[in-house]
């Protein structure tokens, strides 16, 4: 059985042949699907986006070695491995088969079973790579201290915070979380999401925990009260006259607990709205601010909440609720709603975290983040 | 192809003819809707009614787009966006922003 879930495209006129491969690779524990020619063949990589390309080279329409042309001339598709499986075995039909940058190539005389090992091997290889390329990414980002989710939640008396963060792919991506000390009495939890999935998002993540980090500095040296959403309008300031980022939109919550008074003011740009828990049932609070760095003006406000003991608010992205079931079905905000509610006495973000899991089988489509802060 | 462009009288209306778009498909969106821009054309219509869901990639797309639309003093209206993606643009506050018609018909009637 394959290792990992790999979707494989197989480009192959004759039907019979392809029957019998296809089978073989989908007992093996691959996803196959199949094109014609390779003018199917290049809508189908564009929609079901294989790991893995076996192609034949003499077909009607679009052949081959066209159809290999076309992935290299589009950047996303010319680094997917890609295979001739072809009955054209002289030296030089194999020597112009390699000129077209691809990574084996199979005569069709070959057992089923070296196709297959072939296929193995390669795909091994390639994720060798690949998770070698991310490793050293992740120790270099590491050692940079660009760090964008903490390991850790901070310890606020009188309160549980608890944190699930998931990147998608396991790669880091477009989430960032951080928690801020303003003084003994308050803590300052940002969540926010980039546009954009792992390492493109991630680098940006980084320059916008950066932003609002130094916007929420900036004001405590003012030594004035200073409220979520005046934080969010120096971000947005900030972000707003950045051209370098002028086309990277970033939803954020802010949120401020005080411990003092357990009240928490929140502020809103764009993101998904607050869940507060309280007598077994769940409100939305919901913001009215704009994506940062869309207007100069957000039309940020400032909401306040009081929490009491047992009450539970929720601070998320959008990865949980866009997520799909095994059938299809998003997990919105009612069902999410739905198994905070069912929870009972166990921990929220484990019972979500699990709930989630069983209901996507374990595959998320985004980063995904929820935070929760429970009134002891 | 997967983004499509026509023209009625002097609104441009670029369609999304996917079901979900990757990064390659919006860079081409952008790219189209910068093109007619450049063109001197300031009516847009976005339509994505074969758009089963519009993730943050396509998201930034169409809010950049907008951005660019707005800059030149344009109009955008947008069809064919469907109740997941109507109640995404609720949940985010971009249906205040945005014009969301059911149809292009609608949507044409409704530029200045």
């Amino acid at each position: 059985m394959a290792e990992k879930h790999y979707k494989i495209v197989l480009v192959e006129d004759d039907k019979n042949i392809a029957r019998l491969i296809k089978y073989n690779l989908e007992k093996s524990g691959y996803e196959v699907q199949h094109a014609i020619n390779g003018a199917v063949g290049i809508e189908l990589v564009r929609s079901f986006k294989p790991d893995l390309i076996v192609s034949d080279i003499m077909m009607p329409i679009v052949n081959g070695h066209t159809f290999r042309k076309m992935l290299l001339a589009e950047k996303e598709f010319a680094s997917i491995p890609f295979v001739f499986l072809t009955a054209k075995g002289e030296e030089n039909d194999i020597l112009e088969g390699y000129e077209l940058e691809i990574q084996e190539y199979i005569i069709k005389s070959s057992s089923p079973k070296v196709i297959l090992a072939k296929i193995q091997s390669l795909l091994k290889s390639n994720e060798a790579i690949k998770t070698r390329g991310e490793t050293e990414i992740k120790q270099a980002a590491a050692k940079m201290g660009a760090k964008v989710v903490p390991d850790e939640v901070p310890i606020f008396e009188g309160y549980e915070i608890t944190q699930f963060h998931k990147p998608f792919d396991d790669i880091p991506g477009g989430d960032f979380l951080d928690y801020v000390n303003v003084n003994d009495d308050s803590l300052v939890i940002v969540v926010g999401d980039i546009m954009g999935k792992k390492w493109g998002a991630w680098y940006f993540a980084v320059a916008y925990a950066g932003y609002v980090r130094s916007a929420i500095r900036f004001a405590l040296n003012e030594e004035t009260e200073i409220t979520a959403k005046e934080i969010m309008q120096r971000v947005n300031n900030s972000v707003f006259e950045d051209e370098r980022i002028s086309d990277i939109f970033v939803t954020l919550s802010i949120v401020m607990i005080n411990k003092k008074n357990n009240k928490i003011n929140y502020c809103g740009a764009g993101d998904i709205p607050l869940l507060h828990l309280s007598n077994g049932e769940v409100n939305l609070i919901k913001s009215d601010g704009t994506l940062l760095g869309f207007q100069k003006d957000g039309k940020y406000k400032d909401i306040y909440a009081t929490l009491k003991p047992d009450d539970e608010i929720f601070v998320l992205t959008d990865g949980i609720i866009e997520s799909r079931d095994t059938r299809g079905n998003f997990i919105d905000t009612d069902r999410l709603t739905n198994i905070i509610i069912a929870k009972g006495d166990i921990n929220s973000i484990k019972f979500i975290e699990e709930s989630v899991k069983e209901l996507t089988n374990d595959r998320f489509e985004d980063d995904t983040t929820i935070i929760s802060i429970k009134k002891l | 192809m997967p983004i499509l462009k026509e023209e009625i009288n002097d609104v441009s209306i670029i369609i999304a003819n996917l079901k979900r778009a990757n990064v390659t498909d919006t860079n081409i969106f952008k790219e189209t809707v910068l093109t007619e821009l450049n063109k001197g054309r300031r009516k847009f219509i976005f339509n994505l009614s074969t758009i089963e869901f519009i993730d943050s990639t396509l998201l930034s797309a169409i809010v950049t787009s907008y951005k660019r639309i707005v800059e030149k003093k344009g109009q955008l209206k947008l069809v064919g966006v469907n109740p997941i993606g109507r109640s995404m643009f609720e949940l985010t506050s971009l249906s205040k922003i945005f014009d969301i018609y059911d149809n292009e018909e609608k949507a044409l009637m409704n530029f200045n």
